[in-house]
């Protein structure tokens, strides 16, 4: 694979976001002044799960400053049900209320809506209204969940495995057979939270003459989070626009509609009235998504050497109490990539997903982060057992460039990728040899000095297929428009959602680059869906990529437009002989590029 | 709110004087965000933790989601919106756009305004006094590699810039 010689990628350039950032001019959610908004606040179960008997706001309502006071049974007429049902083998179909009305499924469950003048006014009345709840015994890790015994977390369902995936490739048992010796490890993650430091908010604005909502909310998925709210709200996409400015972090958080932000706009269409509500960190705590929690075990078949014979997983996962997400898709995806950059062709999986009384996970950062933890952890055990050197072991097993494209044992096909390269200028820039003498001569006076090796092929982006076969709302697909103003600056746009990677810096470079100009001149658009092109939006590391890349393209195609329009100025029709650079056409001359007396602000 | 709850206050801010009506239950980061429309100042924990709402009362650091706007007659408040004069970053803001010492933002004006006060105090602080300083803003973004950095760049930057001042 050889590379394009950059003129402008590359280069370090200060962030285009920092000045309004560093002197408190950014907007945030909570930022936007909406007059006549009114405030929402949520009353949440206490119980891991119970059953809701009855509820009593009277007294909320006369609350000073109480507009309305909802619950599930009232939300159920103003939205539909969420239903996460994608054809998956194996993946039972989940229907989920708006708000809960029959039962509470985790402590923290929001269980009725009281929306008031002031925020300060509506937690007052949240303390005022009563809940009549009967205590149901909980579920609360994953091997009680799979007991047939154990509480149903959602009746509906025939049980809490609520995913289920197995698949074997080649004879992972019969390799077992063969091996020198048959290598077994666990692993086990407790669950985590994303935590960004700007908690989930939003304010929901309706327009009843137009029919249409505005909805400000922080979001890495704006398009996709826009089809799911108006399809909730039973609206059509255009009655729809969200808008995303500057989000203070996601880390995977911030890609779900959660049940709080659809009730806010639900009841700013009902009551006609702006509706704001943010949240507090105990309420980020509580009951935004959680991730991981995972139980895992591999057995690797090896030779003497090492060399991987056959590999099987077993994951275990404690999805929570609701699917926010299909309950397939996190651990499966590590099942399919597990095996990465490393050769074996006989290998199996049986991917368990189970539902808990606790709040539904999501991804987190790197969702499939634990695929490099369970594939190298794996090889450092074959190695501890057989006595072998971790980096020999890697060796023996991963691809060498010529072994590419190679078709991975779950169908995947790796090409174009540098895992050998990459390890072997990792340990020649460690100086590998060196430290395993410091090592050795460490212990021996007791100082104990670790290195570690990690390589991981991850998915970065998925076409529209997989986005579809997998349930995830949205076309799949990216665009992107760039548009060239009569003094020659850029305005361009891609439908990605910024949470602090400084896309406005760096997608500026990828529009520099496939037209020409200076990145100053550019100016990125994003986090608005009347403005952006529809988008699957920032998650998994997708946004250099698909974002990036059709940036990148379509730029490119503005850039062979500008000079068709440029050699018509100039008279020439050899094109290739132009090129845009620093917004100023240059024609190769004698071999030489040389300004031509077009600009980008002629054309 | 009825009316009866409201109290006139004047606050001191950015040295600005301001009237404002409020019930004496409202934080100083509500008054700060709303009545004096500074967004700036942000909400990240309303419980002391995080350090996203850090303003300065009278020179000093303060959770302004811990005290109360009524508390504020007579102290001058700073928040972020003060720090750059007339369009021009501080030095350490310079120096954390600089030094890559900031992702998302939101934690950011907590930072600045927590570390315009410690430099003052301390001009020629080590990376461990700096570490532990920080320890009360919490990042979620950064890792805090790069915030430490821009800090020991910004005294430095400040010792000549003062250097040069009483030259």
């Amino acid at each position: 694979m050889s590379l394009p010689e950059f003129h402008y990628i590359g280069k370090a350039l200060p962030r285009k976001e920092d000045y309004r950032l560093l002197t408190g001019h950014g907007c945030y959610v909570d930022d936007l002044e909406v007059p006549g908004a009114l405030h929402a606040c949520f009353v949440r179960s206490p119980h891991a799960h119970a059953r809701i008997l009855a509820f009593d706001v009277k007294l909320a309502l006369a609350m000073p400053g109480v507009v309305a006071v909802v619950t599930g049974e009232d939300l159920a007429q103003w939205t539909t049900r969420a239903r996460m049902a994608p054809p998956i083998e194996g993946l039972q179909p989940m229907e989920m209320d708006t708000l809960p009305i029959d039962k509470v499924r985790f402590q923290g469950d929001p269980v009725a809506c009281v929306i008031a003048t002031d925020r300060y006014l509506a937690e007052d009345a949240m303390e005022q209204v009563r809940v009549d709840y009967d205590p149901l015994p909980a579920v609360t890790d994953m091997w009680q969940a799979l007991d047939p015994a154990a509480p149903r977390v959602d009746e509906t369902l025939s049980s809490n495995l609520v995913s289920h995936q197995h698949a074997v490739h080649g004879d992972p048992k019969g390799r077992q057979r063969d091996a020198h010796r048959v290598v077994e490890r666990t692993f086990a993650m407790h669950r985590q939270t994303h935590l960004p430091i700007e908690t989930r908010g939003c304010i929901a604005i309706w327009d009843e003459g137009r029919s249409h909502l505005t909805f400000h909310v922080g979001t890495q998925v704006p398009h996709p989070y826009r089809t799911t709210l108006a399809g909730r709200l039973r609206l059509s996409e255009s009655q729809v626009t969200v808008i995303s400015q500057d989000v203070g972090g996601g880390f995977g958080q911030k890609i779900a509609l959660y049940r709080e932000e659809l009730t806010v706009a639900a009841m700013a269409r009902h009551l006609k009235r702006p509706i704001r509500w943010r949240e507090d960190r105990l309420e980020n705590l509580l009951s935004s998504s959680q991730a991981r929690e995972d139980a895992c075990l591999t057995r690797a078949a090896v030779d003497a050497q090492g060399r991987l014979l056959s590999l099987e997983l077993e994951i275990l996962e404690d999805f929570g109490a609701y699917s926010f997400y299909p309950g397939n898709y996190l651990a499966r995806v590590v099942a399919m990539i597990l095996t990465g950059p490393y050769k074996v062709q006989d290998y199996s999986y049986d991917v368990r997903v189970v539902l808990s009384n606790k709040v539904g996970n999501g991804p987190m950062r790197a969702p499939m982060a634990i695929t490099s933890w369970l594939m190298e952890g794996t090889l450092d055990a074959v190695a501890r057992e057989l006595a072998l050197d971790p980096l020999d072991v890697r060796r023996i097993n991963m691809l060498h460039a010529d072994e590419l494209p190679y078709r991975m044992a779950t169908g995947e096909l790796l090409a174009d990728i540098t895992p050998r390269e990459t390890l072997e200028a990792a340990v020649a820039a460690i100086g590998y040899e060196d430290f395993r003498k410091r090592q050795q001569e460490g212990r021996a006076r007791g100082a104990y000095l670790g290195l570690g090796i990690c390589t991981v092929v991850e998915s970065t982006t998925y076409g529209s297929q997989f986005y579809k076969a997998a349930g995830i709302a949205g076309s799949g697909h990216e665009a992107a428009w760039l548009r060239i103003e009569p003094t020659g600056v850029v305005n361009a746009s891609v439908g990605l959602g910024a949470t602090g990677q400084g896309y406005e810096t760096s997608l500026a470079h990828a529009v520099a680059e496939g037209l020409g100009v200076s990145t100053e001149c550019v100016r990125i658009y994003l986090g608005h869906t009347d403005i952006a092109p529809y988008g699957m939006g920032s998650r998994g590391a997708r946004g250099g990529t698909a974002g990036g890349g059709t940036l990148y393209l379509c730029a490119q195609e503005a850039q062979s437009k500008v000079l068709a329009i440029a050699g018509t100025l100039l008279g020439t029709t050899e094109l290739n002989a132009l090129r845009l650079r620093d917004s100023q056409v240059e024609q190769m001359i004698d071999g030489l590029w040389v300004a031509t007396t077009v600009s980008l602000a002629d054309v | 709110m009825s009316s009866m709850d409201q109290q006139v206050i004047t606050l001191t801010v950015n040295g600005e004087n301001r009237d404002v009506s409020v019930a004496p239950r409202k934080l100083l980061v509500d008054v700060l965000r709303e009545d004096c429309r500074l967004t700036g100042t942000h909400v990240g924990c309303e419980h002391g933790v995080c350090g996203a709402c850090t303003v300065l009362v009278d020179g000093r650091p303060l959770r302004a989601c811990l005290t109360y706007a009524i508390q504020m007659e007579g102290h001058e408040v700073l928040t972020i919106e003060s720090v750059a004069a007339n369009g021009k970053l501080s030095p350490l803001q310079q120096a954390l756009h600089e030094e890559h010492g900031l992702q998302c933002g939101f934690c950011t004006p907590g930072i600045v305004m927590t570390f315009e006060a410690f430099l003052r105090q301390n001009p020629a602080p080590t990376e461990d006094e700096i570490r532990e300083a920080l320890s009360g803003n919490l990042c979620r973004c950064t890792g805090y590699q790069n915030i430490v950095k821009a800090i020991l760049k910004a005294a430095t930057q400040m010792r000549l810039d003062s250097d040069y001042v009483a030259s």
